[in-house]
């Protein structure tokens, strides 16, 4: 135990968290660079003042055709021919095709072809979260325990936010009528893993030209298997880069886009039709950010809902949001063979059970605000109230974690009130002992045991460790996709246990010393165990 | 020269951050003085616009254990909770206060003090308590933030509704001067501040006892029980067992004093993290009576879930019990309750708009601080000064010195609850001269007598079957036949929680039978695999047995014997009767017809030592302490026989409550905290009273 030798707490570091106000704006620039940074940033302000520019438009379109229909007194519906002369919501739609081009390929769809494509995406999305577990998971275990203790617990809680994350969207597939498949062998992660997106943190483009595609892919994220340390923190930042460029600080309380939403009951029409369909698209659809692959899920669900409804309700009714909500793409909500929240537990956020599109809606946003922040916030949507301090976003997390400070009690230089994502954090310290971690080799493979000088047992516990987390997701995969409650539970259970083995596994590996001074490292290779 | 240690203004000072004081503590800060209407208010029914009206109640805790042991968030929590791990880790011994630092000037009962060699007077040189015979007294307990909670296993029965009526009903020891109805909504309490988890009593409990200690009847309806959290799961070995008890439907049933008992196992309610129960629906709060000064607790129905309390360090971490085996003494998940979590909401409210945690300047907490005096007014018995010794630890040449200060703190104006455990409250008042030869608070020289533990007898044997153990929580289930019955009036009645550590206790397995297979040669793989297979099938059962209050059973001091702060260490003298001796033969036979039937193959034995006894056919038995150190400052009716008033108020002195395990009068057979939890939580009725009445 600490000598500790004053008799009273020192509250400093506490009261300074609770009373001291978080950002001070600067308004003098560093540099003419930073200057001119500035003013393109302010170009962008507005446009991208929310944390989705998509699924502000989409708000706003639900509300302009909300004031359209009160303006013009009309009891009557508003079916589609009188939407479609509505100008100012015609430019709305071709704003939201503008920014996210891949919404041109949508537009043209069926209803059963862009069904396809939303299982496509979601299933993607399973392996989008998928392949962010092993990383952070593996950083994790490199620290050496009774170390870190602070970076050791934000890593923690942003991998079991990721689990929750990869369950959450088990459950929209599964409220969809799609069968999630998380070991589905193309969906499987394997690392060095090309993320498939970028994170180029500056302005995010109105348009996408060619050779600013091929810009982007250029600069796409590796994800590596590799040990806790500035390298490895840098990968996670770029993987939870926010969409927008700025964020308020965070001392500036404004209205979460949940419950923006929840005002919006509103009376909604549909906008679109559809022709052709390709649906292997999604794979080279090209995002910027996770949380634009997000939107794009999200606009196409809700596109694909508007469809359903519309021939549901025979093209003619208006609906309030309450009845675009239910049914459609939700006639089989499967709410048994979904996680529910009682299940979830061990770090923030909550787990959505999905019974129709609102809380679809709510369960993107909770994975893209706890992962980039929600509506340019830092904070992300589920504050828990017994938690000290502010649970931030996953960037933001990371970020601390990187550059050693905490944003609380930190001086930062503001744009209109508006604060860089790629600000650093300069607040209160945060102690990072990057000594106090295994030298784990990167990318390790059982394979590599063929070229050093084979350690006797080791391949065996690289295995039990592989096949332990096989089970991991297979008890997972399990649970997701049985009727029956109690066996539902016994598998997360199951599931569980196979998680507290890991840790215990992935340190006695790392443990051991290879011929070039590295250490071994588990090396998630779990392919050889489907089927 | 004794120097005033200036504390500002208090209105309530508590010695100690144990689980008593914390729920004192917390109690306390959860309630305002609305000078409007002359009551204390829940702070839930204040708000900005009514605000200025109210008047925190302001309190001080002091600590003995160091400051690090008392740190309630962020870093530094975890940064103890890994302090306290590494030293498990690195303990030979695994015993009960193995994590946690024996501190020089705040040292703890240990029960690696107790006898060696069978020599007392020998130990006394080495151990805290100065052992006085005839038998050893084996409990222990620890001085630390958060107090003996740390190490607790966390089972949390009741008492039954015939424990509280032992005179009236079996002829023994003495009734509680509460009666079992009233008391019921502070169990409730209890169990919702302390975060229970177990299975629902309702129509379909086939257990009597068990009914009549859960249900209850509130204006003529029947009201069935539902627990916070739903029950931990048995584990495999307790599931192994409860099928072998129960065939088909029929239950097996053994003859016990000419009656058939049947014998089935009950998962044990204990406050550990599970999943929230959804039936659960209630919350508490004190309400001053209209007209008078009195506060009751009332029941209301609560739409908000049942929240989990996880880690100090973080809110997430610690929502479930992990299985880890090591409930004792060190839950590495933070699952399992301990006082810090509920002394961490006595100073940390959340506000209303932010919703962050906010700390409560109107209760603080001096670390590093021993109260070893009181002194009393000649006049009218108030406490006026309590004497404290504040020492600061500093490592000169791998040396402890200690830098140590004597002050008092002026207590004219202030309620003092004394709040350790039942062995240093006490120790306390018996250092502190009061009228006519003796000491404060001991007109009825009840203070410090009626020592008791529960005897826990051991047996353990080798089943057919694996049965696992440590897989799981200590303790899951349990066999409660025995605790009750017509047989009160002869023996004592026993309590049989099962144990999930193998033979851990009775011979340190596996470590034992890992050196004994080492001495036979076997290594390597073969080491490994037969190793597994002793233990695998290994299997403890225990009996805790009720022990009666008995005067001579006690705590005194002696200033021969004293501490490194010069403050005088307990002096115990301890037996045990015919009472508790008849008891544990009676459960030799039932183990023996119990191990019968279960195939279970008997392996104990037990050394000729200072806690054994024999039988007339000279067979040894031994017993071991159940870590309940109960009754040295027993509640009652008449100051004649009793130190404190059914509110844990001092007969004699205005503003002196004595709370904590010493308050109970007699122990049945469940575990003490939770009934002292719920004690501590009628206590505060009154001491709201006095403070409404104090009126500021």
């Amino acid at each position: 135990m600490r000598q500790k030798l004053t008799r009273i707490t020192n509250k400093l570091s506490e009261e300074k968290l609770n009373n001291e106000s978080f950002a001070e704006p600067l308004s003098v620039a560093d540099s003419i660079q930073d200057m001119l940074k500035e003013h393109e940033v302010e170009k962008s302000i507005e446009l991208k003042k929310s944390f989705s520019k998509t699924i502000q438009i989409m708000y706003d379109l639900i509300i302009s055709l909300e004031e359209q229909y009160q303006k013009e007194g009309n009891e009557d519906k508003i079916n589609r021919n009188n939407f479609n002369k509505i100008d100012q919501i015609n430019l709305l739609w071709s704003d939201i095709l503008e920014i996210n081009p891949a919404l041109n390929i949508v537009n043209k769809l069926n209803y059963k072809e862009q069904r396809t494509l939303l299982k496509c995406a979601l299933q993607y999305a399973l392996k989008i979260e998928h392949s962010t577990i092993p990383p952070y998971l593996t950083a994790l275990y490199s620290i050496k325990r009774g170390s870190n203790l602070v970076p050791s617990r934000i890593t923690r809680s942003v991998a079991i936010e990721e689990m929750l994350h990869l369950i959450m969207v088990c459950n929209v597939l599964n409220s969809m009528d799609m069968h999630p498949d998380i070991l589905k062998e193309k969906l499987v992660p394997t690392y060095p893993y090309h993320f498939p997106f970028n994170s180029e943190n500056s302005i995010v483009q109105n348009e996408y030209t060619s050779t600013e595609i091929q810009n982007i892919q250029k600069n796409k994220i590796i994800i590596n298997i590799e040990a806790f340390s500035k390298t490895s923190l840098d990968t996670f930042i770029r993987i939870e880069s926010p969409i927008s460029s700025m964020v308020k600080p965070l001392d500036q309380h404004i209205k979460s886009v949940k419950e923006k939403y929840k005002e919006v009951k509103q009376k909604i029409t549909s906008p679109c039709d559809n022709e052709q369909c390709y649906d292997e698209i999604i794979f080279s659809l090209p995002f910027e950010k996770i949380g634009e692959f997000y939107e794009f899920i999200t606009v196409l669900a809700f596109i694909t809902q508007l469809k359903a409804k519309r021939e549901e309700k025979n093209n003619q009714e208006h609906m309030n949001y309450e009845e675009f909500c239910q049914r459609g793409l939700f006639s089989k909500p499967n709410i048994t063979k979904q996680i529910s929240t009682e299940q979830y537990y061990g770090s923030g956020g909550q787990l959505i059970t999905v019974e129709d599109f609102h809380d679809f809606l709510e369960v993107i946003l909770e994975i893209t605000g706890q992962g980039e922040g929600t509506n340019g916030e830092m904070v992300a949507p589920e504050q828990a109230p017994d938690q000290d301090g502010l649970e931030l976003a996953h960037y933001f997390r990371f970020m601390e974690v990187r550059h050693g400070h905490y944003y609380v009690g930190g001086k930062y230089k503001l744009v209109r009130g508006m604060m860089r994502v790629t600000t650093r954090p300069n607040g209160n310290p945060l102690k990072v002992d990057w000594d106090q971690v295994y030298p784990i080799q990167k990318n390790f493979k059982i394979k590599d045991l063929e070229k050093i000088d084979h350690k006797a047992g080791l391949k065996s516990i690289l295995e039990e460790f592989n096949f332990n987390y096989f089970q991991l997701i297979n008890y997972i995969q399990k649970a997701i996709s049985t009727e029956e409650k109690e066996e539902q539970n016994n598998y997360i259970h199951d599931s569980i246990q196979h998680m507290h083995q890991m840790h215990h596994q992935a340190e006695s590996i790392m443990k051991i010393k290879l011929n070039d001074g590295k250490h071994a490292a588990p090396t998630w290779e779990i392919l050889p165990y489907l089927n | 020269m004794k120097r005033l240690l200036n504390v500002d203004h208090r209105d309530v000072l508590i010695v100690g951050t144990g689980v008593a004081a914390s729920i004192m503590a917390k109690q306390l800060s959860n309630y305002q003085y609305n000078t409007d209407k002359k009551s204390f208010e829940h702070i839930r029914n204040i708000n900005q616009s009514n605000k200025q009206n109210f008047l925190p109640i302001r309190i001080l805790l002091l600590e003995a254990g160091l400051e690090a042991g008392t740190e309630l968030t962020g870093e530094k929590a975890n940064t103890t909770h890994e302090e306290y791990l590494k030293k498990f880790d690195m303990e030979m011994a695994k015993v009960p206060n193995s994590p946690y630092y024996n501190l020089k000037a705040a040292p703890s009962p240990d029960v690696l003090d107790l006898p060696r060699d069978n020599d007392l007077v020998q130990t006394r040189r080495s151990s805290y308590l100065v052992q006085n015979g005839p038998m050893p007294f084996l409990s222990d307990a620890i001085r630390t933030g958060g107090g003996t909670t740390m190490h607790w296993l966390g089972s949390t029965p009741r008492m039954l509704p015939h424990d509280f009526k032992l005179k009236s009903t079996y002829g023994k020891a003495v009734d509680w001067p509460i009666e079992y109805n009233d008391f019921q909504k502070y169990y409730d309490f209890a169990e919702y501040e302390l975060g229970v988890a177990g299975r629902d009593v309702d129509k379909n409990t086939s257990n009597q006892l068990l009914k009549e200690a859960y249900i209850k009847i509130e204006n003529g309806k029947t009201v069935y029980h539902q627990f916070p959290m739903s029950e931990i799961p048995m584990s495999y070995s307790d599931n192994e067992i409860a099928k072998k008890l129960k065939r088909k439907t029929k239950t097996y049933t053994m003859k016990f004093q000419d009656k058939m008992v049947e014998i089935s196992l009950f998962p044990t309610p204990q406050a550990r993290n599970s999943f929230p129960n959804k039936a659960y629906n209630r919350s508490f709060k004190y309400q001053k009576n209209r007209d008078k000064e009195d506060y009751d607790l009332i029941c209301e129905d609560n739409t908000k879930p049942y929240t989990v309390v996880g880690t100090l360090w973080d809110q997430y971490q610690g929502n479930r019990c992990e299985g880890n085996a090591s409930c004792v003494p060190f839950c590495p998940a933070q699952a399992k309750y301990n006082a810090l979590k509920t002394l961490k909401q006595a100073l940390y409210k959340q506000d209303q708009n932010s919703k962050k945690l906010v700390r409560d300047d109107s209760v603080d907490i001096i670390t590093q601080t021993v109260v070893y005096r009181l002194e009393a007014s000649s006049k009218d018995g108030t406490i006026e000064k309590i004497y404290v010794k504040q020492y600061r630890q500093k490592e000169i040449e791998k040396n402890m010195v200690l830098d140590v200060e004597d002050r008092y703190i002026n207590t004219s104006d202030m309620i003092v609850i004394l709040a350790t455990n039942a062995i240093e409250n006490p120790k306390i008042l018996l250092n502190s001269p009061f009228q006519e030869g003796r000491q404060i608070a001991n007109a009825s020289n009840q203070l410090g007598r009626n020592l008791m533990d529960h005897m826990v007898y051991l047996q353990w044997g080798y089943t057919q079957q694996p049965v696992y153990p440590f897989r799981g929580p200590g303790s899951t289930a349990n066999i409660s036949a025995f605790r009750d019955g017509k047989f009160r009036s002869k023996f004592a009645p026993f309590f049989g929680p099962i144990d999930n550590w193998g033979w851990a206790w009775p011979t340190f397995a596996p470590g034992s039978d890992l050196d004994n297979l080492l001495e036979h040669g076997i290594v390597g793989k073969g080491l490994k695999q037969l190793l597994g297979r002793i233990v695998e099938r290994q299997i403890l059962f225990k009996w805790e047995v009720e022990q009666l209050p008995d005067p001579n059973n006690n705590v005194t001091i002696d200033q021969k014997y004293v501490d490194a702060l010069s403050i005088p260490r307990p002096v115990i003298c301890y037996d045990i009767s015919n009472y508790e001796k008849e008891a544990i033969f009676q459960a030799r036979q039932v183990t023996k017809n119990l191990f019968k039937h279960l195939k279970i193959d008997d392996q104990s034995s037990y050394d000729d030592s200072l806690n054994s006894f024999k039988d007339k056919e000279g067979n040894v038995y031994a017993f071991k302490g159940a870590g309940h150190i109960v009754g040295t400052h027993r509640i009652g009716n008449d100051p004649s026989d009793s130190v404190t008033n059914s509110y844990c108020k001092s007969w004699e002195h205005p503003n002196l409550y004595l709370i904590g395990t010493g308050s109970m009068p007699t122990l049945g057979t469940s575990n003490p905290t939770l009934t002292m939890v719920a004690l501590t939580l009628r206590s505060t009725e009154s001491v709201l009273k006095d403070l409404t009445i104090k009126n500021y």
